[in-house]
């Protein structure tokens, strides 16, 4: 079934202008948090995800640190508040922060306890981390991608071996009595997913028939990615790549009509307007190879400034992004329409993952647009698109 | 030569890049964070009094990073093996995190070591928890990066002017650098206690423009520590990177230091 998963990054929006601080994460002091405006804004972002399972809708998580982007330090505990407080919609944590929390064992008990709470609702994402966060976690970014595999196979072993205790002394970690109570609800453990822009960890995800989960790289990104997978799961001799293993994050606002949706996106488009980031934190050693780093000196010793594409998203008129496939709004009819084209373009999917908030966007006006999708896209999209596609998605045409 | 030979075939044999030029008596210089990038001159000067050996520690310029090579600590037993192709114990040089591995090495065995020269050391820590004893190298701007390791920042290495190997040569050496770096932050908790063993004469030599260490006792804390006679010298007017501003006078010094100390060293 075609899932549609609701997602906000839990944004502290209260922030003094630009140009009177240096980073919107790692560095920015917690005393302009005010807990106050913050236990108000835990208490809306909670009631959506609520709404959003009362609409029959998914719910998405992730996990930020040292940052006012995304208040949400330790998406365990949002995921049991959810697995607590929501009665339908699966929970997916995407992600993990696992090379950055280097606890495996940890999470491995944290997710199993959820999937137990919310009666196997739970989906489970692994995700390496951004560069920004080395910082907040101190972790060496050196090997990050070793330490993030190795500790991905640690927690999918601690999930599945229920005979007793099992020894783990590996490169980075070191349990000798692995042994978690709860197990997983679900057997033998949660689904299992990945994000990521990486061509890379794409073909490391087929490897291990991982979930993949694209997040804002546009129809075009998708399509190369989705591609990647697809080859791979061929090459595997694992058949089809199923739909639902493909997953794609887009920022979505449905209006009753399409000047209304186009004015909730651009309330959404905040997300990648408030973004500033200091260089030295995007720019860590080992993070990216040696190759990408030189050409990234070379830039700056030539006073060319480092771009991303986050740059575009957040300058670019909203109707260039929906084209481009980073922005999905409109009416209900409209959003639909949008949705098929980016299915086609990119060969198929099964998991369409929404920011659905930003900013100060309030209760009502995310409600809304949630309601008019799930009551007016989501239903349409699964019958006339997804359930009529009946094309194999072996390969995707090159 | 004979014996720069033997050290680069052993080098060869230990699998790691190593530079040999010079004539005299042999002198180990053991590079720091940025590798040999931009030690060209201060080899050139040593060169003049001094065989110096130079290698590229695992993980800078050539030298592959074995999976085994995890620590300073690692390293330091690699050194050992290379120290044993000296036929003459050479007199050990670090700078800033090859100061640090120098010590490393001497606290191990100091009976295939003439003597050392610290040229801004780094490798030790003191100090409450909240101190911040060497400056966050990857939490600052490039530019107070570039003050704190010279001073000010018109005296670093104009990366533009160099070639995209040398760029692509710097960028491994920073991963290098946080590699075996980045925790705990530029040291070895275990050290400081270990620096006893050390009886071997030593020079310490520091820029008074250093903004990287910034702990004010540093030098005297591992001065303190160190088992045998110590020496000082502080260049005015230099930052961290003594060996790349001060190629003339440091190598002029470290002369004086092996003559002055022949007796003792041989």
């Amino acid at each position: 079934m075609f899932r549609a998963w609701t997602f906000t990054e839990m944004p502290y929006p209260y922030l003094p202008p630009a140009d009177t601080y240096d980073s919107l994460r790692v560095t920015l002091p917690s005393q302009l948090y005010d807990p106050e405006l913050g236990h108000q804004l835990y208490s809306k972002y909670f009631d959506l995800y609520q709404a959003a399972d009362g609409l029959g809708l998914d719910m998405m998580l992730n996990e930020h640190h040292s940052t006012a982007t995304c208040v949400e330090p330790a998406i365990s505990v949002t995921m049991a508040i959810l697995a607590r407080t929501t009665r339908q919609g699966r929970i997916l944590a995407l992600g993990n922060p696992i090379a950055n929390r280097n606890t495996p064992v940890r999470v491995a008990e944290e997710m199993a306890m959820i999937d137990v709470i919310s009666h196997g609702r739970t989906e489970v994402g692994f995700v390496r981390g951004v560069p920004y966060e080395v910082s907040a976690g101190n972790v060496n970014p050196v090997e990050m991608k070793e330490r993030f595999w190795e500790g991905a196979d640690l927690i999918v072993r601690a999930w599945s071996t229920t005979d007793g205790p099992f020894n783990w002394e590996g490169r980075h970690y070191h349990h000798r009595q692995v042994n978690i109570w709860p197990r997983p609800y679900q057997e033998p453990h949660p689904p299992l997913w990945v994000p990521t822009q990486s061509s890379s960890t794409v073909l490391e995800t087929a490897e291990r028939q991982y979930k993949l989960g694209l997040i804002l790289c546009g129809w075009q990104g998708a399509r190369r990615s989705f591609d990647l997978y697809r080859k791979r799961t061929e090459e595997l001799g694992l058949g089809p790549a199923s739909r639902d293993k493909l997953g794609y994050l887009g920022l979505v606002f449905v209006g009753d009509t399409d000047e209304e949706g186009f004015a909730g996106a651009r309330k959404l488009q905040w997300y990648v307007q408030n973004n500033k980031v200091s260089t030295q934190f995007m720019d860590v050693p080992g993070y990216i190879d040696e190759f990408a780093r030189a050409k990234m000196m070379r830039s700056a010793a030539e006073g060319v400034p480092i771009s991303t594409p986050i740059e575009h998203l957040a300058h670019a008129p909203i109707e260039d992004l929906v084209q481009e496939g980073y922005f999905f709004a409109g009416s209900p009819d409209t959003v639909f329409a949008q949705l098929r084209t980016f299915y086609q373009k990119v060969g198929g999917f099964g998991n369409f993952m929404m920011m659905v908030q930003g900013g100060t966007m309030g209760y009502d006006l995310v409600e809304g647009s949630m309601r008019r999708f799930a009551q007016h896209v989501l239903p349409r999209f699964r019958s006339e698109v997804y359930g009529a596609d009946l094309e194999p998605h072996l390969v995707a045409a090159s | 030569m004979t014996v720069l030979d033997g050290v680069t075939t052993a080098a060869d044999q230990l699998g790691l890049e190593c530079r040999s030029s010079g004539d005299g008596p042999a002198l180990l210089f053991l590079h720091g964070e940025s590798g040999l990038l931009f030690c060209e001159s201060a080899l050139a000067r040593l060169g003049e009094h001094f065989s110096v050996v130079a290698p590229s520690h695992p993980g800078w310029g050539a030298s592959p990073r074995r999976p085994a090579d995890r620590s300073l600590d690692d390293l330091a037993y690699r050194y050992l093996d290379l120290l044993e192709a000296f036929d003459e114990p050479p007199l050990l040089v670090g700078a800033s995190l090859g100061a640090w591995l120098a010590l490393e090495i001497a606290t191990k065995d100091e009976s295939r070591i003439a003597g050392l020269v610290l040229v801004a050391p780094v490798g030790i820590r003191t100090g409450v928890p909240t101190q911040r004893y060497y400056l966050d190298r990857y939490a600052v701007p490039a530019d107070a990066l570039a003050i704190s390791l010279y001073g000010t920042a018109g005296r670093a290495p104009n990366l533009a002017e160099r070639s995209d190997q040398d760029l692509l040569l710097l960028a491994r050496a920073q991963e290098a650098t946080a590699f075996y770096t980045w925790q705990p932050y530029l040291h070895n908790p275990s050290l400081l206690d270990r620096l006893h063993r050390v009886r071997r004469r030593t020079l310490v030599v520091t820029g008074a423009q250093d903004g990287f260490v910034l702990a004010d006792d540093h030098v005297e804390t591992l001065c303190g520590a160190l088992g045998g006679v110590t020496e000082t010298v502080v260049f005015a007017d230099t930052g961290h990177q003594v060996e790349e501003q001060r190629p003339d006078e440091l190598a002029d010094c470290i002369a004086a230091f092996a003559r002055q100390a022949a007796p003792v060293l041989r």
